[in-house]
């Protein structure tokens, strides 16, 4: 009897389970779901991604009159042949433009690629539309892209695509209007397609054959230019540096010397505090400093190296010795020999030479 | 067994006297038992292993999460809490899920690189010999990119990205793009660094980006840019954080590069731009050197003057001294005066002579004499230096 239970509870179980099959659909959080009851939609799944309250920002409404539930999860229905749930994924995914040479107003060819990434927003009108088909969908962007893309560049020079100057470069502005284009046209009735474009970009720029061929020899010739330029430019900038600091070695040698003779001039007027004693005996201040003088400057040169010849007349004592003779010189012993005057000992009679070897 | 049990065995023919063989009393007993055993332990080893494949599918339900990784837990389809979390983490326990109807779906969150490896690149190993590469690019084969002086280059990079593990950005790598298992943003950051690389590279000369100034940087920020556009556009995020982008380096591959066809030139222009600088480089080593010289000199100059003007201060000093201590005897008479004179003088002359290492001291005869008295005082003569040139006179 036990048994019996148990084997009519399996069945049971098998039933319920096949029952609920029947009757239940669940969507996923990645997908979306049109349910249909004779052919007549009466709810859209369009599940969103947040979690834990995050605010998730408004999305496009489907058809007029039909609930649209805006979490996963599972649902009820009649079974087959009332009711009928068609699945679509709703994640974003990406599209590329076709390769496609484009005239530019230049005189230019270009092979601009885009690609957009895209997603199904409203799974009603992507069936009637498309009979749910997710390659066509892809087909019908492409198509759009790829008009636009002709168009839009059309418009603008190779210049305006790229450039060094960044006032110049319109790249952003070709993507922005893009982007704008394929909008406008998936939001008109005869390409609402139920999907929605959320980014686009140029990931390619490339040239024709023909056209690479004619850079490569341009490139050559830059630079060979470039190569003449650089190095004349080194010899310039060099010979630039050495005049710069030569001229800069000149007003350091004038600063300098300024500076000297600012010191020298200080010097000077401290010096001339002490000249009030030398007017003391003017004469005698003079004479001392003379000899000073005459002894300073044989001392510098010695000190430096350079022989020093001194000529000096018999008339300089002590060797007017040499002329009077010890007698004459005796005769005159009252008083003192008569010194050279301070012209004739400045001047004439003697002289201090330094010449080098 | 019973007479009439016995009968309903047997069949007719086997009840007919002209074949005699009469069943063996309990065999049909023995069989139906074994087989009857022979069932109950089937059927036991039947319940316990449907025991056992039940209790087995119901410990698959069980799970943790591995270090690099979170995971999400679905319902019917639906992102459900575990533990109070929407996202489970790393090291917090174990977690189960029910057959059917839950489903667990993790996403990695270490650091992942995006190759991009051949879109820009052209493949020049078959043209290896010089003045034999191809001297035109088709579109169909070879990648390159447009510079914005209008050159062109090749180049191969790699971007390195992280799943977000934060709710927001996790469930939206799980859930919100399609791509392969466990990378699905990857086909849209792959668009969106090339169009980031065509857009920086499209306004960059040449030589900066074979010299990658800023170029990688600036591709990073602009792929960072398409990134937040996107977000405001589609109002998910991608669910990553883009680490870095960097080039792919191999070695004795010059990445980016120019064309092969090219390379010769731009070898030549990079040997001038060399050239340049060792120029510009012996300019400024020139330059240098000469004003640390006028330093130098400047620096002797107002040392000199220092000196002069200390010595000059000292000297004025030590003459006023001396006057002023000679003074009072020099003023007592003029013998006096004169006797101090001539010893200043003559030690003076004495001092020089002394030292000089030659002199002459000439007769200057009266008018008309012709007698001359020449005496050389000198330690040593004074030798011919140069051709010509007398030594001593």
């Amino acid at each position: 009897m036990r048994e019996k239970w148990l084997s009519v509870a399996a069945v049971g179980l098998v039933a319920l389970i096949l029952l609920m099959y029947m009757v239940v659909y669940t969507v996923r959080v990645d997908n979306v779901a049109v349910h249909r009851r004779f052919g007549k939609v009466v709810r859209v799944v369009r599940p969103t991604l947040g979690v834990g309250g995050d605010q998730q920002p408004a999305r496009p409404p489907v058809e007029e009159g039909v609930k649209v539930y805006d979490k996963a999860g599972f649902f009820w229905k009649l079974p087959w042949p009332f009711d009928r749930v068609q699945h679509y994924d709703q994640r974003i995914r990406v599209v590329d433009s076709p390769l496609a040479q484009t005239q530019l107003p230049d005189g230019n060819q270009l092979i601009p690629r885009v690609y957009a990434s895209w997603r199904i927003t409203d799974p009603v009108a992507f069936e009637e539309s498309l009979s749910g088909d997710e390659q066509t969908a892809e087909q019908n962007l492409k198509q759009i892209i790829s008009d636009q893309t002709g168009g839009l560049f059309g418009t603008y020079t190779l210049d305006d695509v790229v450039n060094t100057d960044p006032t110049q470069l319109k790249f952003d502005e070709i993507e922005q209007k893009l982007l704008a284009g394929v909008r406008d046209r998936l939001a008109s009735s005869q390409d609402a397609y139920g999907i929605e474009v959320c980014s686009l970009g140029i990931t390619w720029l490339a040239l024709p054959d023909d056209a690479t061929g004619a850079v490569f020899g341009r490139m050559e010739k830059e630079r060979h230019t470039q190569a003449e330029t650089l190095r004349s430019e080194g010899t310039r900038i060099k010979q630039t540096r050495i005049a710069e600091a030569r001229a800069e070695r000149e007003k350091i040698l004038a600063e300098a010397e300024a500076k000297a003779k600012e010191m020298r001039s200080t010097a000077e007027a401290e010096a001339a505090r002490y000249y009030e004693t030398f007017a003391k005996d003017e004469d005698l201040a003079i004479f001392l400093r003379r000899l000073d003088a005459f002894a300073e400057i044989a001392r510098a040169a010695l000190e430096k190296g350079q022989p020093l010849t001194i000529l000096l007349s018999t008339k300089t004592e002590p060797f007017g010795i040499l002329e009077k003779g010890p007698l004459e010189a005796s005769a005159q012993g009252e008083g003192p020999p008569e010194l050279p005057a301070l012209e004739e000992l400045q001047g004439t009679s003697s002289a201090v030479e330094s010449r080098e070897d | 067994m019973s007479e009439n049990e016995k009968d309903i065995n047997q069949s007719p023919e086997q009840a007919e006297p002209s074949q005699p063989e009469p069943a063996s009393p309990g065999t049909g007993d023995a069989g139906s038992e074994a087989l009857a055993g022979a069932l109950k332990v089937s059927f036991t080893f039947l319940k316990l292993a449907m025991a056992a494949l039940v209790l087995f599918y119901v410990l698959r339900g069980i799970f943790y999460v591995d270090p690099q990784e979170v995971k999400f837990k679905l319902r019917f389809g639906r992102v459900v809490q575990a533990k109070g979390e929407w996202v489970l983490r790393p090291a917090t326990g174990l977690y189960f899920r029910w057959p059917f109807f839950e489903e667990v779906v993790p996403v990695p969150t270490s650091e992942q690189g995006l190759n991009l490896g051949g879109a820009f690149w052209t493949d020049w190993s078959h043209d290896e010999m010089p003045g034999q590469q191809k001297r035109t690019l088709d579109v169909r084969t070879d990648g390159f990119l447009l510079t914005g002086d209008k050159n062109i280059v090749h180049m191969r990079l790699l971007a390195r990205y992280q799943a977000r593990s934060d709710p927001r950005g996790a469930v939206s790598y799980a859930f919100g793009v399609e791509g392969p298992e466990g990378k699905a943003p990857e086909p849209i950051l792959d668009r969106m660094l090339r169009a980031a690389t065509t857009k920086v590279v499209g306004s960059m000369e040449v030589m900066d980006v074979i010299n990658r100034t800023n170029l990688f940087s600036r591709i990073e920020s602009d792929v960072r840019r398409r990134l937040d556009e996107f977000e405001r556009n589609s109002g998910v995020p991608l669910g990553i954080d883009l680490v870095r982008v960097e080039p792919i380096e191999t070695e004795k591959v010059k990445n980016p590069t120019e064309p092969k066809t090219v390379s010769a030139a731009f070898y030549r222009a990079q040997n001038a731009r060399s050239e340049r600088d060792l120029l510009v480089q012996e300019g400024n080593t020139e330059a240098t050197r000469i004003i640390d010289r006028a330093k130098s000199a400047a620096a002797e100059v107002e040392a000199a003057a220092m000196g002069d003007a200390v010595r000059l201060v000292r000297s004025a000093e030590a003459d006023a001294r001396a006057v002023e201590r000679l003074l009072p005897i020099y003023r007592l008479s003029q013998p006096i005066a004169n006797i101090l004179r001539d010893r200043f003088y003559q030690r003076t002359i004495e001092e020089v002579m002394t030292r000089a290492p030659g002199a002459f001291v000439l007769h200057t005869p009266e008018e008309g004499s012709d007698t001359e008295l020449r005496l050389m005082l000198g330690r040593r003569p004074i030798t011919q230096t140069t051709e010509g040139e007398e030594g001593s006179q």
